[in-house]
């Protein structure tokens, strides 16, 4: 079991861990930074929570094993806990590098700290969700998913249209050995709403993490992000999803590292933008010292569709070691492909239709890697509406007709 | 019973500002088989594209024409529904889009929605004709496809949709001896079947020889040079393109 003490100790190095992320330390990075402004007391709007809870659940036909609302957090399942914890005082560090601002700020005004405990040889589906009000409450959540564990943890983000808050979250993830994990975290914060996301995710022994991130709400979007592979044999994901329309901003930060032998992580990120969205990519892989016959890669992709909307990818990696088995960065970013759209059209596809089909593949590309099947069914239909339509929803309708577009994978 | 008739008039056409079809005249009617050669670079595809209506084709002369009407306004996708196919020569890759899911759409945007299940039937069927390996239908669309393979999903293509009037762009170009007798034989049995038209476009006789077209046209230099009958392809490919 872990305690309050433990997990303040917890938050507390994951906090820390984050000076040396290279999004504070790198020359290339300083350039491209999106300031996300750290909140001072309360915001206004967004306070029907209750009926944003209640449209959202029926809507996903989903039961939330945990929810915020009037009561406060409140959670059903055996295998979470919520525990109060009082309001610190929050003191900026000017000195302090932003995500170390950031949690500081997360860990100290948050009311209430979520734990998963997942025991060895046990398995869990859980979903929960986080709604945001002019009350600026943050969310802590920190796992621990034990040996030979599986966990399919899905979290849906959300605010009211008009909630000018900030939805600020701290993520401390350890996965056990042989342990299998899905997270799903899905952005989906009204375009008055700041995102401030800190994720800390540690893959052990011969475990399987995925980390599917879909930021598809939001004014502006600052999450960092540091995935481990630090159990030998480790297999870790982080599959980001980006949708951005109208002034939408995205500064993505993520950082991946083999920090054992015979580890995999691998970094995927695809990024659609409409309108005037402007997006920053940050992957960056390193692989430490004696990991030998590890595999690394960061793959960025884009796909503007408007002439004012632009992306940043920005890729980078450093290797420390001789005899990794992989290791290689890329990014591309292009406008529609005109023959391929010639393609679909031949087949009598018309003109808008055609275009929809090539934005939908290029985001099944990553959805295809969510196994969690109502989580996919949830983010395509979320994706497809916000395209379809040119608008954003906190609850757009969704369904399962959706499901087959994503094909099978090679 | 009306057969769709395609009319290509003293079409000249051209592409990054450079002439590359310079006067083709050439009718097909549903029902015919006809067959183009030519060297590399003749403009093959630059016609075939042209006809199916590629933005990037610029016509500065002459018309095409369906049924008596031009059709040189008309997008893509309304000339495919007027009945024209083009196999491509080059099939594009589109990571993410399920093959079926492609083929569904495409055939409800044709000929309205199928009820699923029958779609799959005639799919399969078509698939297992033509040898196509059954995991090939749940993939993406061309993703990673061989050469062969990406060549026998086009045909697979045209046997779902059921065109008019089709163009083949080089559907025996990388295939194997038996995958060009399987294409062959799949293409003769749709056109007798459909009563299709056909414009297919080759480099090698040895796909005539399973099959019989009516009319070979010979291209050089964006020109029809030659017409003839089969014995016109043979010719070419002992002699070459010297006329
Ligand atoms: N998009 C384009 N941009 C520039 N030039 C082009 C383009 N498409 C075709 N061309 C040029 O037009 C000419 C004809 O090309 P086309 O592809 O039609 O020939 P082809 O007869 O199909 O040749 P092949 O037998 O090699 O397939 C070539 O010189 C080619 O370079
Ligand atoms: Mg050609």
């Amino acid at each position: 079991m872990i305690t309050v003490e433990s997990t303040e100790k917890v938050l507390e190095q994951a906090i820390a861990s984050y000076s040396k992320m290279p999004f504070e330390t790198a020359q290339l990075y300083k350039k491209y930074v999106l300031n996300f402004p750290i909140p001072q007391g309360d915001a206004e709007g967004g306070t029907d929570l209750e009926k944003l809870r209640t449209q959202i659940a029926n809507e996903s036909r989903l039961r939330f094993d945990l929810y915020n609302g009037k009561e406060g957090t409140v959670s059903s399942s055996e295998f979470v806990k919520v525990s109060g914890k009082k309001q610190n005082d929050y003191r900026e560090d000017a000195n302090a590098g932003f995500e170390e601002r950031l949690g500081a700020y997360v860990s100290s005004r948050s009311k209430n700290s979520v734990e998963i405990d997942i025991p060895a040889g046990r398995e869990a589906k859980l979903n929960f969700l986080f709604l945001c009000d002019s009350s600026n409450a943050p969310v802590q959540v920190v796992a621990n998913i034990g040996d030979g564990s599986r966990l399919s943890l899905f979290e849906w983000f959300g605010s009211a249209s008009d909630a000018r808050c900030a939805s600020t979250t701290l993520h401390v993830i350890n996965a056990g050995s042989r342990s299998n994990v899905e997270i799903n975290m899905l952005h989906n914060e009204g375009l008055e709403t700041g995102v401030g996301a800190l994720n800390r995710v540690s893959a052990g022994e011969d475990s399987v993490v995925r980390m599917n991130g879909i930021y598809n709400g939001g004014k502006l979007t600052r999450s960092s992000t540091f995935a481990e592979a630090s159990g030998r044999g480790s297999n870790l994901l982080v599959n980001e999803i980006v949708l951005g329309n109208a002034e939408q901003k995205f500064d993505i930060n993520t950082f991946i590292l083999n920090s054992n032998q015979q580890t995999k992580a691998v970094l995927k990120t695809g990024a659609v933008l409409k309108g005037k969205s402007f997006c920053i990519l940050k992957g960056y892989a390193k692989v430490a010292e004696h990991t030998n016959g590890s595999y690394s890669n960061v793959e960025e992709r884009g796909l503007v569709l408007d002439p004012d909307a632009r992306i940043q990818p920005l890729p980078d990696m450093s290797i420390d070691c001789k005899d990794v088995a992989f290791a290689s960065h890329s990014a591309s970013t292009a406008p529609l492909d005109k023959e391929a759209l010639f393609y679909l059209m031949s087949r009598g596809i018309d003109e808008t239709k055609a275009k929809r089909i090539f934005v939908a593949s290029f985001l099944s590309k990553y959805l295809a890697d969510i196994e969690n099947d109502i989580v996919k069914e949830i983010a395509i239909s979320i994706l497809l509406d916000k395209l379809d339509n040119d608008r954003h929803t906190p609850v757009p309708k969704i369904s399962m007709q959706n499901l087959w577009i994503v094909p099978k994978k090679r | 019973m009306n057969v769709m008739k395609l009319e290509i008039k003293d079409l000249h056409v051209e592409v990054e500002d450079k002439e590359v079809i310079k006067g083709i005249s050439l009718n097909i009617n549903e029902g015919e088989f006809h067959v183009l050669m030519g060297p590399n670079g003749s403009g093959k595809t630059t016609l075939s594209r042209t006809i199916m209506g590629h933005t990037k084709m610029k016509v500065t002369k002459g018309d095409i024409l369906v049924d008596g009407e031009s059709i040189l306004k008309m997008p893509t996708d309304k000339r495919a529904k007027l009945g024209l196919f083009l196999l491509f020569q080059s099939p594009i890759e589109i990571e993410g889009l399920g093959l079926l899911n492609f083929l569904n759409t495409a055939k409800a945007s044709l000929q309205g929605n199928l009820p699923f299940k029958e779609f799959m039937e005639e799919v399969k069927n078509d698939a297992k004709s033509l040898h196509i390996k059954e995991d090939i239908i749940g993939r993406s669309l061309n993703y990673g496809f061989s050469g062969g393979e990406k060549k026998k999903v086009e045909v697979l293509q045209m046997q779902v949709l059921k065109p008019k009037i089709a163009i083949l762009d080089e559907p025996d170009s990388g295939l194997d001896v038996d995958a060009v007798r399987v294409v062959a034989e799949n293409v003769n049995d749709y056109q007798q079947r459909a009563k299709a038209g056909l414009l297919l476009i080759t480099h090698y006789s040895r796909i005539l020889n399973y099959m019989k077209p009516n009319f070979v046209h010979v291209m050089v230099d964006g020109k029809i040079v030659k017409e003839g009958g089969r014995d016109l392809a043979d010719q070419i490919e002992k002699e070459g393109y010297k006329f």
